[in-house]
């Protein structure tokens, strides 16, 4: 089992394909604040599915995009939306969690036909700990009927393709 | 792949601090990504576009279950939002007029389906009557 990576601010370390190029690997930090907003809600299928899929690395990604077609303010920095990168891929599995935190467990579930997970991550420049940005988010979306493994309407949702592989 | 039980135990103890925490419907705000997320169950979810800053979230299984296929909403640009109508981000806001401000922002028959049949009754049954939107950790609804 893989084990956690804790690293400066980050709970965790993943890997993924480099935005420039997709033979390229950068390493991704798991922003802490953004994963003990998770914990505070008790959002156990997310945490399980990172742990289920994320923490595997993000390197089967078949498409990656950049930047947010809609508004997105962080700090004063009104177009921070350009520095998302979005991967996306259909991974062969998925999990919920069933039951209470203590008594539960992680189920695991063949995803409905027809939906892409896509992930979020910011990039950061210069980072003192070696990470080239934050894992920030996951989820299932339905797929484009005419690019295999890509978000429905991925040219409305995001400002460019980066590749496809 | 990594077994269920090796999951089991990576997520136990990432809660490890909180033994006894279960989940309860509940508003918070994405500071990273700009966003308010209401969730009303702990599933795996699908979201689906209403408009480029509104989402719906489903339960992908909501059909093995049983439940109600929508579990919730997101609100994407949600400081932009705010500012742009004029909701105070300083104190906790209002998830009732924050859905009254979506519908005035955006006056079509899909937001006005989305906030009356799916986003008013969901808030109204999770009792999710806030989201604090400052940057300080919001509590559960």
């Amino acid at each position: 089992m893989r084990t956690v990576q804790r690293v400066g601010p980050y709970v965790d370390i993943v890997e993924a394909r480099s935005p420039d190029n997709h033979l390229s690997v950068i390493r991704l930090g798991v922003n802490q604040a953004s994963f003990e907003q998770l914990l505070h809600q008790n959002l156990f299928t997310t945490v399980a599915q990172y742990y289920g899929i994320i923490q595997q690395g993000l390197l089967p990604a078949v498409h990656a995009f950049r930047g947010l077609q809609r508004p997105m303010m962080l700090a004063d920095d009104m177009e921070a939306d350009r520095s998302v990168v979005v991967y996306s891929w259909t991974p062969p599995f998925d999990y919920v969690w069933t039951g209470s935190l203590s008594n539960g467990k992680p189920t695991y579930r063949k995803p409905p036909r027809g939906l892409v997970l896509v992930v979020l991550a910011l990039l950061e420049s210069n980072n003192e700990h070696g990470v080239d940005g934050t894992v920030e988010r996951w989820n299932w979306v339905k797929e484009s009927p005419h690019l295999k493994q890509a978000p429905v309407d991925w040219d409305k949702r995001y400002r460019e393709k980066l590749w496809s592989r | 792949m990594k077994t269920v039980e090796e999951i089991r135990l990576q997520v136990r103890g990432a809660f490890s601090r909180k033994p006894r925490s279960q989940f309860r419907p509940c508003a918070y705000f994405d500071d990273r990504l700009d966003c308010i997320r209401v969730i009303a169950r702990d599933c795996s979810i699908l979201e689906t576009r209403i408009n480029p800053m509104l989402t719906v979230l489903e339960d992908n299984y909501y059909q093995e279950t049983g439940k109600k296929q929508y579990v919730g909403f997101t609100l994407k640009g949600a400081r932009y939002f705010c500012r742009e109508h004029n909701i105070d981000l300083a104190t906790p806001i209002d998830i009732s007029k924050l859905l009254d401000a979506i519908l005035a922002a955006f006056p079509d028959v899909a937001v006005e389906l989305f906030v009356n049949a799916i986003a008013k009754p969901l808030v109204h049954e999770g009792k999710i009557d806030t989201v604090d939107v400052s940057g300080a950790l919001p509590q559960p609804a």
